[in-house]
């Protein structure tokens, strides 16, 4: 479904991405992780087509996107690291924003199911700056399932909000993706992923480890939970990147 | 476009900022006459109103709330919807409530005393304001991000 061939971005000297190149296809859970500043959140921009690879390309649906292109985006979802709206607009108002910047692209019913789980209507007459920071971690996951989008970005999800709706949300989350939709996500809750999961891509500062299954990244590691086997992972990887000559290393 | 430009004046107008701007407006214009004999010379202050506020608030204020909008900003690029439509859209929606404010704010120094003049005024603001939202939204390029 999304296809990346030699994705390469620079800020300046610092490399974001360096030459990544994975395929992604439907029904698929894929967690994006690696350490802070690993290029995870760049990734998912050149996905969305807010950043303009250096090089390399990407496919969707065995389409390029290019420099201007904005059709593919009818498919995705996008739920952001950090949603803040503007200040005076009401919660209905941005909902009402979203379906009329849509309608051209979207038929059918919208997917009301997680505002009603979360409990949002009680709360969709209150201005955006009265909201506290998990209702409007809510407000961006409703919007990102509203249209029923056959590619799902959620970019750390379950941050910031409570146990009870983190759970709904991953319950809709599994939902979707047993209904055939790829979701992309990026968490540092590796416990949140370990059910959602099926494949992992693993970036450090910018270069992509690994993109492997679950159930062979806990056979090589022999282990039996997913996060356990991740740590241990980072672990081996924390002591790599600590010895000088880490560049040489054949991993 | 127009979509985008309902909801952003809807988000601008009710603003504090704004509605103390637009009172400022409102009070200088209506002062401005009263305090000075003479019409031609309130005009003359109402063109420095218009010369240096105008387009100081319009740089100010485009500035703040591009970057006070810019989480929301990325979450509009993230649906399908082109980039220009969404640049275009968010600068209308700008300078059509700056324009508004403006326009009404200003009513009686337009509509009073000097008639001939008053038009001539109120157009100078009108074009003022586009240009400085416009120097606003410039100069988000710089920004690194």
């Amino acid at each position: 479904m999304i296809q990346t061939q030699n994705l390469s971005k620079h800020f300046g000297k610092l490399c974001a991405l360096n030459n990544v190149s994975v395929s992604l296809q439907k029904g698929k859970g894929v967690s994006l992780i690696g350490p802070n500043g690993s290029g995870k959140t760049t990734f998912i921009k050149c996905l969305l087509g807010m950043v303009i690879p250096d090089a390399g390309r990407i496919c969707f649906n065995d389409q390029p996107i290019l420099r201007d292109s904005w059709d593919y985006r009818k498919q995705i979802g996008y739920m952001p690291q950090i949603g803040r709206y503007p200040d005076n607009m009401r919660v209905r108002q941005v909902f009402d924003l979203m379906t009329d910047l849509r309608k051209d692209s979207h038929c059918g019913p919208l997917d009301e199911e997680l505002i009603e789980e979360f409990g949002l209507k009680n709360s969709f007459d209150k201005p955006m700056r009265t909201l506290s920071g998990g209702t409007r971690q809510k407000v961006s996951a409703c919007l990102a399932f509203l249209f029923d989008p056959a590619v799902l970005v959620l970019d750390e999800p379950t941050a910031g909000l409570d146990p009870l709706a983190a759970e709904a949300l991953k319950a809709k989350v599994l939902r979707e993706q047993q209904k055939g939709k790829l979701v992309l996500m990026t968490s540092h809750i590796l416990n949140d992923l370990e059910e959602l999961t099926t494949d992992v891509m693993y970036l450090v500062e910018g270069d992509l480890l690994f993109f492997e299954s679950v159930e062979n990244i806990l056979e090589r590691t022999e282990e039996t939970r997913f996060a356990k086997a991740i740590a241990k992972i980072m672990a081996q990887q924390g002591k790599i990147s600590s010895t000088p000559q880490r560049k040489t290393i054949a991993l | 476009m127009s979509i985008l430009l309902r909801y952003i004046a809807y988000d601008i107008l009710r603003n504090r900022m704004i509605i103390a701007y637009t009172l400022f407006l409102l009070l200088m214009s209506a002062t401005m006459f009263s305090i000075e004999s003479n019409p031609g010379k309130g005009l003359l202050n109402l063109l420095n109103i218009v010369l240096i506020v105008v387009p100081l608030v319009s740089i100010i204020f485009s500035t703040i709330h591009y970057y006070n909008s810019y989480e929301f900003i990325e979450l509009l690029l993230a649906q399908p919807i082109p980039r220009k439509r969404l640049a275009f859209g968010q600068f209308l929606g700008w300078v059509c409530t700056f324009a508004g404010f403006f326009d009404w704010g200003g009513h009686p120094g337009f509509t009073d005393r000097v008639q001939q003049r008053g038009p001539q005024s109120g157009a100078d603001g009108g074009v003022s304001n586009p240009h400085f939202c416009g120097f606003g939204h410039v100069g988000r390029g710089a920004h690194p991000r």
